[in-house]
């Protein structure tokens, strides 16, 4: 299958910051010669990917996708999808942070045991392929907040290009769309644990549910940002502020409601604000209101 | 923000709050999760309501304030379509 190409020229002569950072990114890669990278098929992972196969040459490049229960299938499809279009070699490796307890347990700090994991994982398959560095798509917005999967990264040796030539998530968007690659628009997908308060527990049978849940609310017809958060009996579903209309009351809502229901939910609620990225950290009281 | 003390969660205070701005209904306080069961859910369709709403919530401390959907409302207005 014929790879797409990803060509600039007119692209660069209207976002020049970000094409100076590109630049500077391919001079990075450059430096090192070969990468591994962490590959969900997500903006960051998947914009740093096909640089690195634009610089670098395929043969230099290995995007490795973690695979376990907490890893939404539906973006497997799309990493595969766009891993082969632009010609990214994928290797697959499987994690097991669900059977950690430290892990299940759903601490505060679940994603360091998560990422830990992960690049325990994908450190020797990297060497393994004569790969010269384990990177990760972090970007420059990333570095504020409540991020324990950043500590690990840095235990494990893992560098992030992106954030460290200060890319933010805009600009990551905007080159992905100047280069044609589909996922410039793509909603942030965290991995399904995410969408567990802390504390509770990570079980498989949870983390599919709340699968079935969102893929049955995208079925409907729901765009932009979503997401099922588990309340345990009940689905507190957060959706993009221009969706939230249609669904709060009669037909909408009925179809909403029925939709949880079947995926396993006895209860079913619309957050009235709508979307916001780690909200559970505030809900919980990690990070203030 | 900081020294400013954040109020328990209150759902009575919270429903009471509602009433005045228009929405009946009952509050289940889940932590600070507000879960509202609305007489009529049609009227939180506007964002200005939707945004008082919040701010109320916030101000009985509560971080989030979510619709139930019961199905009974629901069920109503499609019987009466």
């Amino acid at each position: 299958m014929r790879s797409a190409t990803i060509t600039s020229g007119e692209s660069e002569r209207a976002d020049p910051r970000a094409a100076a950072k590109e630049a500077a990114l391919a001079a990075w890669l450059r430096a090192r010669g070969s990468v591994a990278i962490g590959f969900s098929g997500g903006v960051d992972s998947t914009y740093l990917a096909c640089i690195a196969v634009r610089t670098l040459g395929p043969e230099h490049v290995l995007a490795v996708i973690g695979r376990s229960a907490s890893y939404p299938a539906v973006q497997w499809e799309h990493a595969r999808e766009v891993a082969e279009r632009f010609g990214v070699p994928v290797l697959e490796v499987d994690t097991d942070e669900l059977h950690d307890p430290r892990y299940a347990a759903n601490p505060t700090d679940r994603c360091y045991f998560c990422k830990t994991e992960l690049w325990q994982r994908v450190r020797p398959v990297a060497a393994a392929q004569g790969m010269a560095i384990v990177v990760d798509g972090t970007n420059a917005d990333d570095l504020g907040g409540h991020r324990p999967g950043a500590r690990a990264a840095g235990e494990q040796g893992v560098a992030s290009p992106l954030a460290e030539l200060g890319f933010t998530k805009a600009e990551i968007r905007a080159r992905s769309r100047a280069l044609g690659i589909p996922t410039w628009d793509q909603p942030a997908s965290p991995c399904l644990a995410s969408r567990l308060p802390y504390g509770t527990p990570v079980t498989p049978e949870r983390l599919r549910r709340v699968e079935r849940a969102e893929a049955s609310l995208r079925a409907l017809g729901i765009g932009g940002d979503l997401r099922v958060r588990d309340h345990g009996e009940l689905a507190r579903v957060e959706l993009a502020p221009d969706e939230l209309p249609r669904w709060l009351a009669g037909e909408g809502a009925h179809r909403l409601r029925t939709a949880l229901r079947d995926a396993g939910y006895a209860r079913a609620a619309v957050d009235l604000r709508g979307f916001r990225s780690g909200s559970l950290n505030v809900l919980d009281g990690v990070v203030p209101a | 923000m900081s020294g400013v003390p954040t109020p328990p969660p209150d759902g009575a205070a919270l429903a009471v709050r509602l009433r005045a701005l228009g929405v009946t209904g009952t509050v289940e306080a889940q932590g600070r999760l507000a879960l509202l069961r609305a007489a009529d859910a049609a009227p939180l369709m506007e964002l200005e309501l939707r945004r008082r709403v919040h701010a109320a919530a916030s101000e009985c401390g509560f971080t989030h304030v979510a619709l139930e959907l019961d199905g009974t409302g629901a069920d109503e207005a499609l019987r009466s379509a």
